[in-house]
């Protein structure tokens, strides 16, 4: 690269000229109040709510309270440098993040600014971070299925593109895995996903990260965080910011999935800046408004209607629960708002049921009506299956003599809770999920060891691709289960070369 | 809650210009309070001892009457019930709020002048007066400091605007114009 002398001098004397006439006159205020994230200053008469402001040391704040003598600013990173005195400027705009494809594939931090070492973001646009949510007019029912690729949640608690669905359970019961699962199945399925996490540990991240390399999900996700370490102001605007950063998506027709990693950090967040704010303190301290923070949040999901471009927000926030209450304040809150939740049990987890999906706590409100025709018509009873299965299998543990019909139950039951079963990183096609429902619910797996389960299902996979890939492309072209005669037969021909492995056999 | 300095120091303030206003007074009430204010500047342990508990109520009002004897009737009023009302810690601050309002009231304006050397009288004079034209005043009190880290320029503060015209800012706003190109 060379530098011309010439060129640099002209664009200076370009400069330089216009800043003769220029005179900067600012609305200034001054700090009477620094720490822990916030500021308070005096003066700023003229301030507007959400406005930002700079500090002396080039610092960004944003206005959060508006009182009779002062305001009350939330610093925007290091607030070291601020001192009691100092002037603080407005400046007149609200707080905003760039948008745009060129976010895509990368990883930045709240403000929009890249983290990942991959040069600047090219992009002029940007959105405000605080928006309102589309109206009741602009939107329209959910219709589309978004596959996340785990059977338990495709089949049981299904999500419609546009919807809110609550992932909640204790910590280290795989929500974030269920999350990353999801992202990686849009793998091609014309989805951008945003991946915000708020208060994960940055090691976590990176390996979230490296994960969606790996799988080649990075090509169409952006990747917002706010880490631990950050000021606490940060972790509260991540979820807004990336939300802004998908509503562009979504305005121009397109479908987004974003996962929010967690909200409980988020809710944390926003405590401690409001005690530190002296808002007055509600229910476990949290403020007033802690349950309009996740509404306004979540209600930016949306399914646009036709005349919009039909684009579609999907939101996935994630809450974390200690020790199974989520009676707590910020699950109910949440619950309450999204249109269905996915309940992570950890005992399941512990006894390697994973993903640990609790099915009779887990709802969807609304993605039945998304669920593809092939999958209603093999998942319907799976659900009911479940539940009696739950109930007898405490009951039998009494070790009484048990009934043939009851004995059939108990062993549906146990082949079902291993067909759910699914490793991590490992999405399943809607048309095989369909196939191994169809198989369970038809008994094909009732005489196959419960050990023999999963390489069956590969197996089957296998030969279905290789022998009846019809099948298959029946199922993603029309949408709906193709001849019973014709899977049946497929399904019988492979019973016949399966071999059940000598352990299981005996 | 206990109401703070300038929620107090607005209310007995605007109740005083009011007063003052009411009875042609304004100059007069100003000039008597500033010397007031010297007097609680200078000694600062004044308001302190006056609100306190450390003399006992005798001695308090002594010491209150070398403040009223040489005062008029009015201004001895409102000391007295400032005392009364346990208000002489705010006493500064409601002057300064009266000293406010008198400006607003006569269109006087003040500026704090900044500048890389000490401004000539008539520099002084001539930024007073732009200054004045700008913001559609009849007078502007400029203090006046010099900062030699602005390089050259003026800034002028005042009434929570910055009108800054230093040559530190200029070079400021090329460095960061630069690093954007």
């Amino acid at each position: 690269m060379s530098i011309k002398s010439e060129e640099i001098s002209a664009l200076i004397k370009q400069q330089l000229e216009s800043y003769q006439t220029e005179l900067s006159v600012a609305e200034t205020g001054t700090v009477t109040y620094v720490g822990d994230g916030i500021a308070r200053a005096h003066g700023l008469d003229n301030a507007l709510q959400g406005e930002l402001l700079e500090f002396n040391n080039g610092v960004y704040g944003m206005v959060q309270n508006l009182e009779s003598n002062d305001v009350g600013i939330v610093v925007l990173g290091d607030f070291d440098g601020i001192r009691e005195g100092d002037t603080v400027k407005r400046t007149g705009r609200i707080m905003e993040v760039p948008v745009g494809e060129a976010m895509i594939g990368r990883v930045v931090n709240a403000l929009g600014q890249p983290i990942d070492g991959l040069g600047e973001i090219k992009t002029t646009n940007t959105r405000p971070i605080e928006h309102k949510a589309p109206g009741i007019m602009e939107r329209q029912s959910v219709d589309e299925p978004l596959q996340t690729g785990i059977k338990a949640i495709d089949a049981l608690v299904p999500i419609g593109r546009g919807q809110r669905e609550l992932i909640i359970g204790d910590r280290k019961t795989g929500k974030t895995s269920v999350a990353i699962d999801a992202i990686l199945n849009q793998k091609d399925q014309d989805m951008i996903c945003i991946y915000v996490a708020i208060g994960q540990k940055d090691s976590t991240v990176r390996a979230q990260v490296e994960a969606l390399k790996k799988f080649g999900a990075m090509d169409y996700t952006i990747v917002v965080t706010a880490g631990p370490s950050e000021p606490a102001p940060l972790l509260y605007l991540a979820p807004y910011a990336g939300a802004a950063m998908g509503e562009e998506f979504m305005a121009n027709g397109k479908h987004v999935l974003i996962i929010y990693d967690d909200l409980s950090k988020q809710a944390t967040a926003y405590r401690e800046l409001s005690l530190i704010l002296r808002r007055p303190p509600g229910r476990e301290a949290y403020p007033g408004d802690v349950f309009y923070l996740h509404s306004r949040l979540l209600e930016r999901a949306a399914k646009l209607n036709d005349k919009l471009g039909g684009g579609s927000m999907t939101a996935l926030p994630i809450i974390e629960t200690q020790a199974g209450d989520i009676s707590a304040y910020i699950p109910t809150n949440v619950i309450s708002i999204t249109d269905g939740q996915i309940f992570l049990d950890s005992d399941s987890f512990y006894s390697g049921v994973r993903p640990a999906i609790d099915a009779g706590a887990s709802v969807s409100r609304v993605g039945g009506d998304a669920q593809i025709k092939a999958m209603k018509s093999v998942a319907g009873t799976l659900r009911l299956d479940l539940a009696s299965y739950r109930e007898l299998e405490s009951f039998s543990q009494f070790g009484s003599d048990l009934d043939a019909a009851t004995q059939a139950k108990l062993n549906r039951g146990q082949r079902t809770v291993e067909v759910l079963k699914q490793p991590v990183h490992s999405p399943l096609k809607v048309e095989e999920q369909v196939m191994i429902l169809y198989a369970l619910t038809k008994g094909y797996l009732d005489k196959v060891a419960v050990d023999d389960i999963a390489r069956y299902q590969t197996e089957m996979f296998d030969f279905i691709h290789s022998s009846h890939q019809d099948l298959f492309d029946t199922i993603v072209s029309t949408k709906k289960l193709p001849d019973t005669d014709q899977v049946n037969a497929a399904l019988d021909e492979f019973a016949k070369q399966f071999q059940p492995t000598a352990a299981a056999a005996k | 809650m206990s109401l703070d300095n300038l929620t107090i120091a607005n209310r007995y303030s605007k109740a005083l210009f009011e007063l003052a206003a009411e009875k042609d007074q304004t100059e007069a009430f100003l000039t008597e309070l500033k010397q007031l204010r010297q007097v609680f500047i200078d000694n600062p342990q004044l308001a302190e001892v006056l609100a306190g508990s450390l003399l006992t109520v005798d001695q308090k009002q002594t010491t209150l009457r070398t403040l009223t004897d040489q005062a008029s009737e009015y201004i001895k009023n409102f000391i007295q019930m400032l005392y009364d009302y346990g208000r002489m810690r705010n006493l500064v601050a409601i002057i300064d709020a009266f000293e406010q309002r008198y400006d607003d009231a006569q269109q006087i304006v003040h500026a704090e002048v900044t500048s890389a050397v000490k401004l000539s009288d008539e520099q002084a004079k001539a930024i007073a007066a732009a200054f004045a034209k700008r913001v559609g005043a009849k007078q502007v009190q400029l203090t006046q400091k010099v900062d030699p880290e602005i390089i050259g320029g003026v800034i002028v503060k005042s009434n929570n605007q910055t009108f800054d015209g230093s040559v530190a800012l200029q070079l400021m706003n090329l460095k960061r114009a630069l690093i954007n190109n």
